[in-house]
């Protein structure tokens, strides 16, 4: 057996995909390809593709969108999204919002907004140490629900926070499209949204545990191709 | 400089397929990777040696991409699996030149390619060790311990840091007992705790006024 094999979705997934998908993304928007597929050999790196949906390319307004490419395993979450950063908003209130819809998704989607770097979503859906502190907060599609819909979430940010990161997420496998996007600061009688971004970080975190346990107690594997082949 | 992209970046090279145009080609089950400057792009690249690649023995290599910043680093390595609580020895042949910062081979625990760990700071994770190039081909091994509480992944590598071209031949992951030293040289520390200053310096700069989203019309 080789037990890289195991490995290669967790470590796959701390892929911010550079991929062919980061090519239809508007100008500072990020992708976050995070998947972990029923072939590991491609987890990660093509499991969405995130960008400007093509139909609308060529139109006045334009959409975002993130699709799943490959089937998903179950036992842990991917997620895929078009996200962003934003700072010095530290003891404000602020509103994320859209138009946004979805189809098949079997998971979660929508906007999310959170405390936190670049890295934000990709930990929680590792679930690593720390990430049920600060959970990012979202606006999902509701299910079974057909069409545009607006969403927003608001949040305080907290005293201290250097940077808060944003975007329209996906996770598990479906498609969802995003538009009419605005981000500001709110009053403090706005309502604060209280729902979490729909990542199991739970279950995450187990699936890992169960990773490293199998790892820690394979047998010592040789080094491959130490004749560079 | 748009550090957004620097701090996307590390997560990005965890690719570690390079997806830049790398001139050098990429053996099977060994991964090149470097870190990113903005707005030059990847810092150094790896792969084989195209000077050794027809010959009876076939080298790494790590080399810089034009001028490069003491704190930038390139690796190519491999993980290997199966050594929760053991003792490894990674020795090569290695030689290098023309380097103004650090050179030679670099073993670290768990799955995060090497060129990425000094900057990580993470404390549940040892430091990557390293033993220097020399100039012409010589013997060079590194011992460390693999934690017993890990995954069990050796992480495994020739590392550059700053610029020049390293070499690496020969490799051999072995079990050694109690006995044998500790390399005790932490690969690319300085560097690290630099790229972390840095990186934190230019979060509170950002963070002193409101910096929104951009292109949230998806222009």
């Amino acid at each position: 057996m080789d037990y890289r094999i195991l490995f290669i979705a967790p470590l796959a997934a701390l892929v911010l995909s550079v991929n062919s998908a980061s090519a239809q993304l508007p100008t500072g928007w990020m992708p976050l390809s995070q998947a972990m597929t029923a072939n590991p050999g491609s987890a990660g790196l093509n499991g969405y593709e995130i960008g400007i949906d093509p139909a609308t390319e060529s139109s006045r307004t334009r959409v975002l969108t993130v699709r799943s490419t490959a089937p998903q395993i179950d036992q842990t979450p991917s997620v895929g999204a078009a996200w962003q950063q934003a700072y010095g908003y530290a003891g404000q209130r602020v509103r994320f919002s859209g138009q946004v819809r979805a189809e098949g998704v079997r998971g979660w989607a929508g906007l999310y907004l959170g405390a936190g770097d670049g890295t934000l979503l990709s930990r929680l859906a590792l679930g690593q140490p720390g990430v049920e502190k600060h959970l990012p907060t979202g606006a999902g599609v509701a299910a079974g629900a057909t069409g545009w819909q607006d969403v927003s979430v608001v949040v305080d940010v907290p005293a201290g926070a250097l940077s808060i990161n944003l975007g329209l997420a996906l996770v598990g496998e479906g498609q969802v499209w995003a538009r009419d996007l605005r981000f500001e600061t709110v009053g403090a009688d706005t309502a604060l949204s209280t729902t979490p971004i729909g990542i199991d970080w739970a279950r995450a975190r187990q699936f890992m545990e169960q990773n490293r346990r199998t790892m820690a107690k394979a047998p010592p594997q040789p080094l491959l191709n130490t004749t560079l082949d | 400089m748009d550090y957004r992209i620097l701090l996307a970046a590390p997560l990005a090279a965890v690719a570690m397929t390079a997806s830049s145009a790398d001139a050098l080609r990429q053996p099977a089950n060994w991964y090149a990777g470097a870190t990113w400057d903005w707005p030059g792009g990847q810092t150094h690249e790896g792969g084989v040696a195209p000077e050794t690649d027809v010959a009876a023995e076939r080298a790494l290599t790590v080399r810089a991409i034009g001028s490069r910043k003491p704190r930038d680093i390139g690796t190519i390595g491999q993980l290997a699996a199966g050594y929760a609580g053991k003792r490894v020895r990674f020795s090569a042949q290695v030689k290098a030149t023309g380097t103004d910062g650090w050179a030679g081979l670099v073993v670290g625990a768990g799955t995060m390619p090497l060129y990425l760990q000094p900057g990580l700071d993470d404390p549940q994770t040892p430091a990557p060790v390293g033993a220097p190039a020399c100039a012409q081909w010589c013997d060079v091994s590194v011992v460390a311990d693999i934690p017993a509480d890990s995954d069990g992944f050796a992480a495994v590598g020739l590392g550059l840091v700053g610029n020049g071209q390293v070499w690496a031949r020969r490799f051999r992951l072995e079990v050694v007992g109690p006995d044998v030293p500790l390399t005790s040289h932490r690969f690319a520390a300085a560097q690290g705790a630099a790229a972390r200053a840095e990186q934190q310096a230019w979060l509170q700069q950002q963070a002193a006024k409101p910096t929104p989203p951009r292109n949230l019309s998806l222009d």
